[in-house]
């Protein structure tokens, strides 16, 4: 009996937990290893209010050296750039001067009652176990916006949290 | 065992579901945030986007007295129904509700029976200022700018010409009528801030506010100078010439408190410039009325007062254009805003006006004044239309000058000086509240239950204003039990934002909390508190 009762707990928890994000745009990933490729994945859970979602804009903090977007059907893909201060190393050596600092999707049409994915492809920065990085998105609709761009405040709970990952030490 | 196990699942999956449709949202509400009612309705009804539980749902009226109510619950819809009909005035109704998922959800909004409340007059923005007061401000400041400087002017040239010009009565009825002007500008001056269609125009509050803003002040200092001017001149002994310099010193140094023209930076710039500026056009307006009497005086006393003028105008007059030029400079900043905006346009038109006025000066200088001391015949009478022209000349640029300090870079930096000044008295509120390396500045004002004026700025790291793309305020009462009533801030100009409005409606401790949307990506927010008393 304590087993079950065990279980029923775990079991509840978990649901509650993923139902938790379902609510807000959030990343599949809650935590990767520092300095290693990942396949980002966006989720898109809802419109603004019942308006159908036409454009996702994702801003990449600040240690990202390369983004690769993946395409999608129905969205055209766009990225803005911003010159790097002092050039990074890449995965091969090379040197980089300028990195994606946003990530658009846009002229599609994504139904309230419909969920979608946004995928891209990240290399973490070689950054201290522990950190967070925020993808703060903009989810613009026919009618209205939803930002959720809000980060961490002691004493607040977020309406509209960014999306975030936590690094952890490499294996 | 089993039947607790399917129980606790069942209990999840409903929480599940609730969770799954995020957290209820108010949909609409009858009536809706800031409408106003002809009747006192049966019912204000709120519809959510799903069932949920009221916790703690009230209605204050005026003052902040409580409403008695029933609450119930039909499918979507909280209805809140008074006990009693609603009597006309503001209302601000305040619920807490829980939906499925145990998430509260709160919030305030705000309506009326009968007619609009007087507190809920529009927000002022900048565009808004109500005419009236706009119009009468700048009449005010055309008739004091031209009396003042005609009663400057005239007591510089006889300064200049050693007290020998007779003094015309003129000049002591233009003093008079200075002098009035000035105390009017403090009302006026009062009207401007508090901008109201709904103040009523015998209210005090208007000479209080008139009277702490940088215009009073400098009302106040200008009216004394004209006092001592005036004073000297007309009982005064021999002695009276310093005491008339003193006064005429005053009176000019009163332009350096108020205005943009004073307070453009850079400042030890722009005082000294402006300050010449008024002097050289005090002399050259003010000598006008004196040789117009001069005219009729005796050929030496004649000859010798136009070559006097004419000597000193010749001197200084490129000085003016130089110094206007700089003025100019300093709130336009660059040429081609000169026709972009409202007032660039003024500034062009006053530009124009003032080359004219070159022309008639230059007319009288190099064909009138040959005349003179040829004594052609009929010169008296050529020299008395164009000095004429050039009083009527004079007066429209000083009217087109007034409606330019009126109309201003959207609400002057002295407007702000003087809003802060009344926010800072005992009962306003001011607090600048810190946030990462950001920092809020608060002002409120009068902080009193009713209307009230909220205005924000946003400093960024470098202490410099920052231009957010949106700015919103939360207003809630939690002892009073109102939940966060949200209002957008409009941008008034110079990094401030706006909203006046009834929420404050109870007096007691407020929490403020700005929320600013600083770019696309990046939000800040500051908490602040104060006391409506």
């Amino acid at each position: 009996m304590r087993r079950s009762h065990l279980f029923a707990v775990a079991f509840s928890t978990a649901i509650l937990a993923s139902s938790h994000l379902s609510a807000h745009v959030t990343l599949d990933t809650r935590e990767a290893p520092t300095d290693t490729y990942l396949k980002a994945v966006f989720n898109v859970p809802h419109g603004c209010e019942g308006s159908p979602t036409t454009r996702i804009r994702i801003r990449i903090p600040d240690g990202i050296s390369s983004v690769k977007v993946q395409p999608k059907q129905g969205w055209d893909v766009s990225t803005v750039k911003t010159k790097l201060a002092t050039p990074a190393k890449g995965g091969h050596g090379e040197a980089i001067t300028e990195t994606v600092s946003e990530v658009v999707w846009s002229g599609g049409r994504l139904l309230d009652e419909h969920i979608d994915e946004f995928l891209m492809q990240i290399r973490l920065p070689n950054a201290a176990p522990g950190t967070v990085l925020y993808f703060p998105v903009v989810q613009d609709c026919e009618k209205g916006t939803n930002r959720w761009i809000e980060l961490p405040e002691a004493g607040k709970s977020l309406k509209q949290p960014a999306p975030a990952l936590r690094l952890i030490a490499k294996p | 065992m089993r039947v607790f196990l399917v129980l606790i699942l069942a209990i999840c999956s409903l929480g599940w579901d609730g969770e799954a449709r995020a957290h209820a949202v108010l949909l609409e509400t009858v009536p809706s945030d800031r409408s106003v009612v002809a009747q006192s309705p049966p019912a204000i009804v709120l519809r959510f986007n799903e069932t949920v539980q009221p916790i703690l749902v009230q209605i204050r009226g005026d003052g902040g007295m409580m409403i008695p109510a029933d609450l119930s619950m039909v499918d979507q819809e909280l209805r809140v129904a008074p006990r009693g009909p609603l009597a006309a005035g503001g209302y601000i109704l305040s619920y807490r509700v829980t939906s499925a998922d145990s998430h509260p959800v709160a919030g305030s909004f705000l309506f009326a029976v009968g007619a609009a409340p007087a507190a809920w007059a529009a927000p002022a923005t900048s565009a808004a200022t109500s005419s009236g007061w706009v119009i009468a401000a700048g009449i005010s400041r055309a008739i004091f700018l031209a009396a003042t400087l005609i009663v400057i002017g005239a007591s510089i040239f006889w300064l200049v010409m050693g007290g020998q010009v007779p003094m015309r009565p003129i000049v002591f009825g233009m003093a008079g009528i200075a002098m009035a002007a000035a105390i009017v500008a403090i009302y006026l001056q009062g009207g401007l801030l508090l901008d109201a269609a709904n103040v009523r125009p015998w209210e005090s509050e208007l000479w209080r506010i008139g009277y702490a803003s940088t215009r009073g002040t400098a009302s106040l200092m200008a009216f004394g100078g004209l006092v001592v001017v005036a004073g000297a001149l007309f009982w005064g002994s021999r002695a009276r010439r310093p005491v008339v310099g003193i006064g005429i010193v005053i009176v000019i140094a009163s332009f350096a408190l108020s205005g943009h023209a004073a307070t453009a930076s850079p400042r030890w710039i722009a005082i000294p410039t402006l300050l010449f500026h008024v002097a050289v056009v005090a002399f050259w307006l003010g000598s006008l009325m004196p040789l117009l009497s001069v005219l009729r005086q005796p050929r030496a006393l004649r000859l010798a007062a136009f070559k006097r003028f004419s000597e000193i105008a010749f001197f200084v007059v490129p000085q003016l254009v130089v110094a206007g030029a700089i003025l100019a400079t300093l709130q336009i900043q660059r040429p081609d805003a000169l026709f972009a905006s409202s007032y660039g346009m003024i500034l062009a038109l006053k530009i124009v006006l003032v080359g004219a006025l070159f022309v008639l000066a230059a007319c009288n200088r190099w064909i009138l004044m040959p005349e003179m001391t040829e004594d052609s015949p009929g010169y008296a009478d050529r020299f008395r239309r164009t000095i004429l022209a050039e009083l009527g000349l004079g007066f429209a640029i000083l009217c087109v000058t007034a409606f330019l300090s009126q109309t201003v870079p959207p609400r002057s930096v002295a407007e702000h000086e003087s809003f802060a000044a009344a926010a800072s008295r005992d009962t306003g509120h001011t607090s600048l509240t810190v946030a990462g390396d950001r920092k809020a500045l608060l002002m409120v004002a009068p902080a009193r239950p009713g209307r009230n004026t909220m205005r924000v700025r946003i400093f960024g790291a470098d202490e410099q204003p920052i231009d957010p793309l949106e700015l919103a305020i939360e207003l809630s009462n939690p002892s009073a039990g109102i939940e966060p009533l949200r209002r957008a801030l409009a941008s008034v100009g110079d990094g401030y934002f706006e909203h006046v409005g009834p929420e404050m409606s109870v007096a007691g401790r407020w929490i403020v909390r700005i929320e600013v949307l600083v770019t696309d990506f990046e939000k800040a927010s500051f908490e602040n508190e104060l006391t409506v008393k």
